[in-house]
């Protein structure tokens, strides 16, 4: 759990509202061009951050102590 | 009385009658099949043969005596039990007849069960209550899974399809998803022990080692090789765990207490991969809907925003005007009208070729947009401020020479160009000389101040 950063859910929220707000013809327009920024900010970090997630499937396994390790799993069908 | 006797009923018949052979296979047959036409019959299964046609043949026996059983193709599909093993105490229910080809006795059977079955579903619905007593299943309590899960932990044999069919449903979903496996037996004796104690290694994890999700789960199996899934460690475990669970046990149709007790239940552990986890591709095309909103959203604000400037523009510009030119006012908004209406098609000019701009700039590769952010709209927008102020510098000029116009008929601003007015007593203007007598008092206005006078003489 990433605990200083916003979680995927919590940027997806954040870019949901930033559309609503800009949705709301009451906000003036230079917030608008804020929020808009942000929004395109916003968005192409989840889109990167999406795109660069490369881990590996990992086993855990038991060393003499008795204490878990992780160490990559391997199969058949892995791509 | 000597002679053939008459007939007169079965003994007699089955004492005098010559049978042939498949006569009398046909009538035991009948028989039979009208006697025991639905009979269940307890006993350990031996010989078991599936046929290539589909049909099952087996023997059941018990300690003294043995039958031959059969079991068409679709009856086995249908059956409670549809994969026989040598050695398992099973119930048959079917009918008894005759094979006549060889005159042998055999159960057609209709459907098989594992013995001692019925105790088990008692014992499962026993615990379900007294867990559901308990509160272990109330709806509130379920965890929500996250949306996007940064590690994914998954409990179950290392060496079954499941864990397989896991891995690589989630790869397929999701491209580089981090999965850890955490190896457990999942049937026979100490395997509930072996995933409860999974689900705590994962709870008791060094937090950047958590997991945010944990599979919990094996592939299909008798009711009893799924058992450990609703013994106390797992559903203890499962209902103390911090992390949300997803139960994923056998097939669609069984279920555990450990299915009742997790945050969801997935029919089955390929099923787990999938609620699990979001398309990858899926989570994309989200944000570039929000992406392309927010760009939509700022094409509307522009536009409307064009309209509320121009409106401000002539706001500004009336209110310079001198307040004393009120009663001309009327004719200047006249005047503001057409000329509206003059600038309306330059707007609209505008407006197109703004609108085509914003057509390009949303239909433009997402991945170029990026590089550029906000800078292509804030570019419209200059564009779009450098339009008006243009215009409304235009528009200023032209105002301000309409109200020259209209000051040069004041009166008042004839009076500054050295002409006066003169009044007589009562007031009124006079246009004609003839109108005052020699004598008469006069009023004469100026630009600035007045005088009294009087008429010297009339010519």
């Amino acid at each position: 759990m990433k605990k200083d950063t916003l979680s995927f859910e919590e940027a997806l929220q954040k870019l949901e509202a930033i559309v609503q707000k800009l949705e709301d013809p009451s906000v003036p327009l230079q917030e608008g061009f804020s929020l808009y920024e942000d929004g395109m900010k916003l968005s192409s970090q989840m889109k990167k951050e999406l795109n660069e997630i490369e881990k590996k499937v990992k086993i855990l396994q038991k060393d003499a102590k008795g204490e878990m390790h992780e160490a990559d799993f391997e199969d058949a069908d892995s791509e | 009385m000597c002679g053939e006797r008459p007939v007169t009923g079965d003994m007699q018949l089955a004492e005098e009658k010559i049978f042939k052979v498949s006569e009398l296979t046909q009538l035991v047959k009948l028989t039979l099949e009208t006697q025991f036409a639905s009979i269940q019959v307890l006993g350990e299964a031996s010989g078991v043969v599936l046929a290539s046609s589909g049909h099952l043949y087996f023997t059941l026996k018990d300690s003294a005596g043995a039958m031959k059983v059969v079991m068409f193709r679709g009856n086995l599909q249908k059956s409670t039990l549809n994969k026989l093993e040598n050695g398992q105490l099973i119930i048959v229910r079917g009918v008894l007849s005759v094979y006549p080809a060889r005159g042998e006795m055999q159960i057609i059977a209709q459907d098989m069960r594992l013995q001692g079955i019925g105790d088990i579903f008692a014992a499962l619905e026993k615990l379900k209550k007294n867990y559901g007593e308990k509160g272990y299943f109330d709806p509130q309590r379920k965890k929500k899974l996250p949306l996007l899960p940064g590690r994914i932990g998954v409990i179950t044999s290392p060496t079954g399809a499941a864990l397989r069919d896991v891995v690589r449903i989630l790869r397929r979903r999701f491209p580089g998803i981090e999965i850890v496996i955490y190896p457990a037996r999942v049937q026979g004796e100490g395997a509930a022990l072996e995933i409860a104690a999974g689900i705590g290694f994962f709870n008791d994890a060094d937090p950047a080692r958590q997991v945010d999700v944990l599979i919990v789960g094996r592939g299909g199996g008798s009711f009893e090789d799924l058992w450990a899934f609703n013994e106390e460690p797992v559903v203890e475990a499962i209902f103390r765990s911090r992390i949300p669970v997803i139960s994923a046990v056998g097939h669609e149709t069984d279920f555990t207490i450990a299915d009742f007790v997790a945050d969801l239940r997935a029919a089955t552990p390929s099923a787990a991969a999938e609620l699990v986890v979001g398309k990858k591709d899926e989570f994309l095309r989200q944000i570039d809907f929000f992406r392309h909103n927010c760009m939509r959203q700022m094409e509307q604000r522009l536009h409307d925003k064009k309209s509320a400037w121009v409106r401000g523009a002539m706001d500004s510009a009336l209110a310079d005007f001198p307040g004393r030119l009120g009663e001309k006012a009327q004719q200047l908004d006249s005047c503001e009208f057409s000329l509206n209406g003059l600038f309306g098609q330059a707007r609209a000019n505008k407006l197109a070729r703004m609108n085509r701009a914003v057509q390009r700039f949303s239909a433009c590769d997402l991945g170029a947009m990026l590089k550029n952010k906000g800078l292509l709209v804030r570019n419209v927008h200059m564009q779009i401020g450098a339009f008006f102020s243009e215009r409304l510098q235009a528009r200023r000029e032209t105002i301000r020479m309409l109200a020259s116009k209209l000051s040069a008929l004041n009166p008042e601003s004839i009076l500054a160009k050295g002409y006066s007015i003169t009044s007589d007593s009562r007031r009124k203007v006079i246009k004609d000389a003839a109108a005052l007598a020699v004598d008469e008092n006069i009023d004469i206005r100026f630009a600035r101040g007045r005088v009294a006078a009087k008429v010297i003489r009339s010519e």
